[in-house]
């Protein structure tokens, strides 16, 4: 559904204040309220949602080869990749906390770095404005919960250290882990959706410039 | 919105200051350090890693995959990463993942068991992997040789490598209660320990690897002596009750002690690997201790009365062996009945080294054999008839060799001095025996018979008349005979003729003597008579 034909702050020169909220003409340089810099649209949005998408990409392979928690105890010394992790509690019986790892830890970085790719594309083509909308909303919004698993370990390598009885290190992919879920939610918060909304206007009505 | 400037017109106007230039954003810089930190992470875990290697174990028993891990002195080194079990089912394969700092230390020598709890005789140990399971532990070898394939230790060595001292082995008759762990003492001090026990199944004999720790093995020469001191050594003698035990250590689980050669005795510092004699007690060490790893048949020929099982078998005096048997079931085919008498040599008493070697013994015994020794019985004590064994080279002994009979390595015999004085005596004696001697007597008594008859008869003609008057026929010549030697008289006739005859005579040769003399001088005298003036044959005219 093509998107109505609507005025935009833009077109009129003017610009929301990042900070305060004002709308400023962006001609102003900075908000006179607040002296902070004025962008019609986020600057490099593009260049920055990409970027950082594809240092979570890179990351997201170590993430998920190393072992992300070892656990040192009495007669055992069990260290586990997250897959490794979610087979281990699965096999275990404890089907919710599996799926649970399994949704926060696999699902969601995964799901995250598609939907920001296909948002990306969506600028590109402009279509579907309204769905690429709320996509970009739900991405923002469970961006933070893949954060579970870095802070389990967090919780677990802080809580459970009992000498030589126990305890439990965090690994090389819990850092990695971080580094991904971190990247991910840089990468949605840099992605402006105006340009979604931009792409489509610009395909509704035929290309011609300002004089 | 009163001002309404090309509503349909999608350009955005661009923020006239902090306008950037197309340059590329830092933010670029954000995946390239997660890639190069990916990157070098991957990199770290699969190219920095160290070695695999195979370590081979008859059991798996506490060792888990991805569980169990190698340690080296308590530090962690490595991990197993898979146990299966072997093709032929008769061990288990454990694939190791060694650290790469560690990667050095798998050197050809390098050991291998794992740590488990044990309670043996060396004590207990490992009670801690009770509780943190059991691990393998690592002994780091000495060679320069990489090794990346192990067989395991089922026990643990007593004495990790590249410790400084000595190995020894020590041989005995019997083990008693000695073993792995057993301490090894000098003066009391404790100087190493004894690491291994093996029973050599060729010598019949228990073998002893001990190792002398640090300066303890400086002290091993060839001429140190080992003994037991194991338990407690009670003797009631004529000098009182005397007491001696070894360390508490010892009592419980034995130990050895040995001794320094006095100073001034010519010895060479001990070699590693190098064998010695284990004594029972210390008075062993200075009587002479065979270990008998030979067995040789004799064949007598004399009774063997007085030789005992035990007896000792010398070589010129000195004992190189026991006799260890005397049987005729030895040798079941013994036609002439020859008597069987096993003995057991130990060269080492002669030769001055332990021979292992079975072969080089015989092969030497052969020789020995070739070049006229022999085997003697001979008469050990006079009053008792204790007979012993003699073996000596005998120069004129006919030619022999060890021959294999019923089994057995034989060394020819000879008769001994005794018993050859003996069989000469007999020979004599039968030949004494042989003679004819009634017949002798017989003609003996004929000839006495005949002997008589003659001197009757000669009794009888001397009784006769004729010979009774033979005295004065025999007087009445004498005084004939008597006159006609005194007509020899100086003042007779006769004899005065007879000197003036052999004065004649004797001028008569003086002539002769003259004449044969003139004609030596002059030959010619006798065709010209002898020169009378100076009248000299005329001179042959020349032609």
């Amino acid at each position: 559904m093509a998107p109505k034909a609507t005025v935009t702050a833009a077109e009129h020169g003017l610009a929301l204040c990042h900070s305060c909220g004002t709308v400023q003409h962006v001609s102003q340089g900075q908000c006179p309220r607040c002296h902070a810099a004025l962008h019609t649209r986020k600057p490099q949005s593009m260049e920055r949602t990409i970027a950082l998408a594809i240092a979570a990409a890179i990351l997201y392979l170590p993430a998920n080869l190393f072992p992300i928690m070892s656990s040192r105890g009495i007669g055992s010394n069990i260290s586990n990749t997250i897959v490794g992790g979610v087979i281990y509690f699965w096999k275990m019986g404890s089907y919710p906390v599996a799926a649970i790892i399994f949704i926060a830890s696999v699902v969601i970085p995964v799901l995250k770095l598609i939907s920001i790719t296909w948002l990306c594309i969506a600028v590109r083509t402009g279509k579907n404005p309204r769905t690429m909308t709320t996509l970009y909303r739900m991405t923002e919004l469970i961006g933070r919960w893949s954060m579970v698993d870095v802070f389990v370990v967090a919780i677990m390598v802080a809580a459970v250290q009992f000498g030589s009885l126990m305890t439990v290190e965090p690994g090389a992919a819990a850092l990695a882990f971080a580094g991904v879920v971190i990247l991910t939610m840089l990468s949605a918060m840099s992605f402006d959706p105006r340009l979604i909304w931009d792409a489509a206007r610009k395909k509704t009505t035929p290309t011609h410039k300002h004089p | 919105m009163t001002e309404q400037p090309q509503p349909d017109s999608p350009v955005i106007p661009e923020a006239p200051v902090r306008r950037r230039t197309q340059r590329l954003s830092a933010v670029w810089i954000i995946p390239i350090v997660a890639a190069l930190l990916g990157a070098w992470l991957v990199w770290q875990h699969y190219f920095l890693q160290g070695p695999t290697v195979q370590i081979t174990f008859d059991t798996a028993e506490g060792i888990e995959a991805g569980k169990t891990v190698i340690q080296c002195r308590s530090v962690a080194v490595g991990l197993v990463q898979t146990v299966r079990l072997k093709e032929d089912l008769k061990g288990v394969i454990t694939k190791v993942r060694i650290d790469r700092s560690a990667a050095e230390l798998l050197h050809k020598d390098t050991r291998f068991w794992v740590v488990r709890a044990r309670v043996g005789e060396s004590g207990i140990s490992g009670l801690s992997t009770l509780v943190s399971g059991s691990y393998i532990e690592l002994d780091p070898g000495t060679s320069k040789e990489q090794a990346y394939a192990f067989e395991g230790l089922e026990e643990p060595p007593i004495t990790p490598q590249g410790v400084p001292g000595l190995h020894v082995t020590l041989v005995a008759d019997q083990a008693g209660s000695l073993g792995p762990g057993s301490s090894v003492t000098y003066k009391g001090l404790k100087a190493g320990k004894i690491e291994s026990r093996t029973f050599d199944p060729v010598s019949g004999q228990v073998k002893f690897g001990a190792f002398i720790q640090g300066d303890y093995g400086k002290l091993i020469t060839d001429k140190t002596h080992f003994w037991n001191v194991s338990g407690v050594d009670l003797r009631v003698g004529a000098d009182g009750v005397r007491l001696r035990t070894g360390t508490l250590d010892s009592l419980i689980s034995g130990g050895i002690s040995f001794d320094v050669p006095p100073p001034g005795v010519p010895s060479q510092s001990a070699v590693d690997g190098q064998v010695f004699p284990l004594y029972e007690s210390f008075d062993e060490t200075q009587k002479v201790i065979l270990h008998p790893r030979m067995t040789f048949l004799l064949l007598f020929e004399n009774s063997v009365r007085g030789l005992t099982v035990g007896a000792p078998v010398e070589f010129r005096g000195i004992q190189v062996g026991t006799v260890t048997g005397i049987s005729f079931a030895y040798v079941p085919d013994n036609p002439l009945f020859k008597v069987p008498v096993l003995i057991s040599v130990d060269p080492a008493p002669i030769t001055h080294n332990t021979l292992d070697d079975l072969a080089a013994i015989t092969r030497n015994m052969e020789n020995n054999v070739r070049r006229g020794l022999r085997a003697t019985l001979k008469t050990g004590s006079l009053l008792t008839g204790q007979l012993f064994v003699d073996l000596d080279f005998l120069k004129d002994a006919p030619p022999a060799q060890v021959e294999e009979i019923a089994g057995y390595k034989t060394i020819p015999t000879i008769s001994s001095g005794l018993g050859r004085l003996e069989d000469k005596i007999v020979g004599l004696l039968d030949k004494i025996q042989a003679l004819p001697l009634d017949e002798t007597v017989t003609n003996a008594n004929g000839a006495l018979a005949e002997i008589r008859d003659t001197a009757a008869q000669t009794k009888k003609l001397l009784g006769s008349d004729g010979t009774q008057a033979l005295p004065g026929e025999l007087k009445q010549s004498l005084s004939s005979l008597r006159e006609t030697l005194s007509g020899f008289d100086q003042n007779s006739a006769f004899y005065r003729d007879l000197s003036q005859t052999l004065q004649d005579l004797n001028e008569a040769i003086r002539s002769i003597d003259s004449l044969s003399r003139t004609i030596e001088r002059k030959p010619n005298s006798l065709l010209f008579g002898l020169p009378t003036g100076d009248v000299q044959p005329p001179k042959a005219k020349k032609p």
